[in-house]
């Protein structure tokens, strides 16, 4: 019977890190490390003009959104103990956290044209148009919604990124979970988020025409909703230690437990195959309104826009299962590396910079 | 002053040729019959209220030096009355927008306010809750002197202050400090989910029972998926309390006969007898998607209103009027529609040839196209506000002018016109529909109007 020391495998020692040393959850889309895609449609609202009113309304507004994409990816930290021999591995883990979500950015540039006339008199008129960095407006307002659903889900921030013309602030989501590879042999992560968010008075450029609908008891009200999901479970599937792998493996009781196979090639001691089963889901809906008092109100709200169509990655988002391998130096008390030799070919991803044309 | 006063001049008489006739003391009701209305293609009702027979109008409170509003303040045309005779005023001032109330005695001869103003809320001080008022979105003020209002806090977005962000619901109880009721982010009553930073329409009455619609997200147990999903709701709120609330419709509902599903929801009214009205932006998802992807509005897109109790189960609704009714052409409804005393639904529809018409229930009492009471041709009609006894009061913009009319849905009378003498002055300029609450259970009216010296004041109409 050999012992197999504590040995630290993941992505990352930075529990959470899901881009940077991440892996792919689909990987034929790649994670962050395929760089950005982007994609952009204009949107058009609403575009009223009743003619027969107290007043007169000429209302439009158009949306033109753009969307670049990384990841979506998971990372996934653990520390691997336990007892080999010719016949059998079982192994302990401990001090596990995993990680999912991906970063996406968002730009819409509204258009908004508004003549609106009541009692004989112009109460507001404007023709303004102005790319508006969702994210940058709702970075903060999505991490403190997470902060409150969630223990551990948080929203990160990156850097800007210049791809395909598109300039947008990129935000990431992701749900993190501890444990649970120990104690219940595998750890299911669900980033997710949609909620629907009032920005028109969030934006300086629109306070005089503001101004001037407040005046008369009048709103204008628009903004988006986001709608994010990627559920994903990831299972312990084999573990190799020296000349021998064990797989597959079976959990019972807090440990795991699987029959010798013969090696895989291997450049470290110690190596584990996980095995994940990914979901993945977003969509844009944009929304808008004008009321005054309890006189008038019209508005309209689109239907969600499949930005994995418009980003050309729907066909890419299958739900697996797919497979990555992460191996160490016996001992190890930092992560090793991801891919395990052969196993590596498992990692590569396809990039994604051009996506198709968006077709309806 | 009332506008019969004994001081009539050439204005009175140009308004005495203008109406065809007037009643010493009052204005006498230049009427339309029910034969009329069936001109217009209605049905009269058998058990119609009878109209009140005159009205004075006295220009009550003045746009500038009223007792107790700021210096600089300037009225705007959200004017709001109770059955308790308290006077709601929205404004600015400066860069701060204000409620402000009025008492107003009418038990003497003279209607008049029984002490200067009183300050209700203003945009930058802040709440018991320690948010920072920074704009009044809805307002609705029940019998008690309750107001209730969606109110936005704290536009600046920062880390620190994230937690005070979002706009809220808000109630006065009976003229106690503002307390939250629903904030941006507030778990839902009756369900998973929590609301959204988005707050429609509300209407309070007595008892403080509260109609809200308001946007939310929430688990769609249809689709089993473990993401929210944003819906748009009306809830009722019993008490004005988060806790017994509950949803009573929300989007995705099928709009019956229409092929159309609920996507949001518009302007709300409700009855003392918790009967309600609402309405309702819907269309059909396949045809407003394909639409979004083709970059054209979507054709499917239409507006409805809906009604039914507050008590009735969830999901329990009627299609009023937009092509719900039989024979009867589809239109848009862009106005708030209202729910008379007697439980009918009042609305406006707009149809695409540039008409619209005012029905109280299935009655047509106004419609553009033809002619108004006093004769002239009727360009477009307001939101209309409703009386006691079912009567309905409304506005008709004419080619100059306009004519503020009262209907029972079978006879329809003008009781104030544009050039009338009101005070010293000539009224130019009117804005009755602009709220639900602008009469009051004696049939007095409260309505911001325009002088032709350029003055401005809240007009108070009282039957006599």
């Amino acid at each position: 019977m050999a012992q197999l020391k504590k040995t630290r495998l993941g992505t990352s020692d930075i529990p959470g890190d899901i881009c940077g040393q991440g892996l792919a959850l689909f990987p034929k889309i790649g994670t962050l490390r395929a760089g950005v895609s982007a994609g952009q449609k204009p949107v058009k609202l609403i575009d009223v003009n009743p003619s027969v009113w107290v007043a007169s309304l000429e209302f439009s507004f158009t949306n033109t959104v753009k969307t670049g994409i990384c990841g979506p990816g998971y990372g996934v930290r653990f520390d691997l103990e336990g007892e080999t021999d010719a016949t059998q591995g079982k192994f302990k883990v401990s001090d596990d956290s995993a990680a999912a979500g991906f970063f996406v950015g968002h730009a819409v540039e509204p258009k908004l044209k508004i003549n609106f006339r009541a009692f004989g008199k112009e109460l507001a008129k404007a023709s303004v148009g102005k790319e508006i960095d969702l994210i940058e407006l709702l970075i903060d307002i999505i991490r403190q919604l997470l902060a409150d659903s969630t223990d551990d889900g948080k929203v990160e921030k990156g850097e800007k990124t210049d791809q395909g013309g598109v300039k947008v602030g990129l935000w990431g989501m992701y749900d993190q979970g501890f444990g649970k590879l120990a104690s219940a042999g595998k750890m299911t992560v669900t980033p997710s988020y949609d909620f629907p968010v009032d920005i028109a008075s969030k934006l300086g450029w629109l306070g005089p025409l503001l101004k001037s609908l407040r005046k008369v008891g009048a709103k204008l009200t628009f903004g988006p909703g986001l709608s994010v999901m990627v559920p994903v479970t990831i299972r312990l599937n084999g573990v190799q230690h020296g000349e021998t792998r064990y797989a597959p493996l079976s959990f019972a009781n807090g440990e795991y437990t699987g029959q010798a196979q013969p090696p895989e090639p291997r450049t470290h001691a110690v190596s584990a195959q996980l095995v994940h089963e990914p979901g993945f889901d977003i969509g844009l809906y944009l929304f808008v309104s004008l009321k005054a008092g309890k006189w008038f109100k019209v508005g309209n709200q689109t239907p969600k826009l499949p930005l994995l169509q418009i980003m050309g990655i729907a066909k890419y988002v299958t739900a697996g299962p797919y497979y990555n391998c992460l191996q160490n130096d016996e001992g190890a008390q930092q992560v090793g590396t991801t891919g395990c030799g052969a196993a590596a070919a498992l990692d590569d991803i396809e990039v994604v910079l051009d996506p198709q044309p968006f077709e309806a | 002053m009332e506008h019969d006063d004994a001081g009539a001049d050439h204005s009175r008489r140009h308004f005495l040729k203008q109406v065809g006739g007037i009643a010493v003391g009052a204005i006498a009701l230049g009427a339309c019959s029910d034969e009329q209305n069936t001109n217009l293609g209605t049905a009269a009702t058998a058990t119609a209220s009878p109209l009140p027979s005159r009205y004075r109008f006295i220009p009550l409170i003045p746009g500038s030096g009223a007792p107790g509003l700021p210096g600089n303040f300037e009225l705007s045309p959200l004017v709001m009355l109770n059955n308790s005779g308290m006077l709601l005023l929205y404004g600015v001032t400066g860069e701060r927008y204000g409620l402000y109330a009025f008492d107003l005695d009418f038990g003497s001869e003279q209607p008049a306010p029984r002490e200067p103003a009183r300050t209700i809320l203003l945009t930058g001080t802040e709440l018991a809750d320690g948010r920072r008022i920074d704009s009044i979105d809805t307002v609705d003020l029940n019998d008690h002197g309750s107001i209730a209002l969606v109110l936005g806090t704290d536009g600046e977005i920062s880390t620190d202050r994230l937690a005070l962000m979002g706009p809220g619901v808000y109630l006065s109880r009976e003229r106690t400090a503002f307390e939250p009721l629903v904030r941006f982010g507030d778990p839902l009553p009756d369900s998973e989910g929590r609301f959204g930073g988005v707050f429609g329409d509300l209407t309070l009455h007595n008892e403080d029972n509260l109609l809200l619609s308001a946007m939310y997200a929430a688990r769609d147990q249809e689709r089993l998926t473990p993401a929210d999903t944003v819906f748009s709701g009306l809830f009722h709120l019993p008490s004005a309390r988060l806790d017994g609330a509950r949803g009573l419709v929300n989007s995705t509902t099928l709009l019956r006969g229409t092929k159309r599903s609920i996507s949001g929801f518009g302007l709300v009214d409700m009855a003392e007898s918790g009967e309600y009205a609402a309405q309702v932006f819907a269309s059909r998802p396949d045809e407003a998607l394909g639409a979004l992807m083709r970059n054209e509005a979507d054709p499917s897109a239409a507006s409805y209103v809906i009604g039914s109790s507050v008590r009735a189960a969830r999901g329990t609704i009627n299609l009023f009027g937009a092509g719900a009714v039989p024979n009867r052409p589809a239109g848009e409804v862009y106005f708030g529609p209202r729910v008379t005393s007697d439980g009918r639904r009042a609305m406006v529809e707009h149809y695409a040839d540039g008409q619209a018409v005012l029905y109280l229930g299935d009655v047509v009492v106004a419609r553009t196209g033809t002619t108004s009471p006093l004769g002239n041709p009727i360009r477009g009609l307001s939101a209309p506000v409703t009386g006691p006894d079912g009567l309905l009061f409304f506005l008709l913009t004419l080619e100059s002018g306009f004519e503020i009319c009262v209907t029972n849905g079978k006879d329809t009378a003008t009781i104030l016109a544009s050039g009338q003498q009101v005070g010293d002055r000539r009224i130019v300029t009117a804005t009755l529909g602009y709220h639900s609450d602008q009469a009051d259970r004696e049939a007095r009216l409260a309505f911001y109007a325009e002088f032709d010296d350029g003055s401005n004041a809240v007009v108070v109409g009282v039957p006599s």
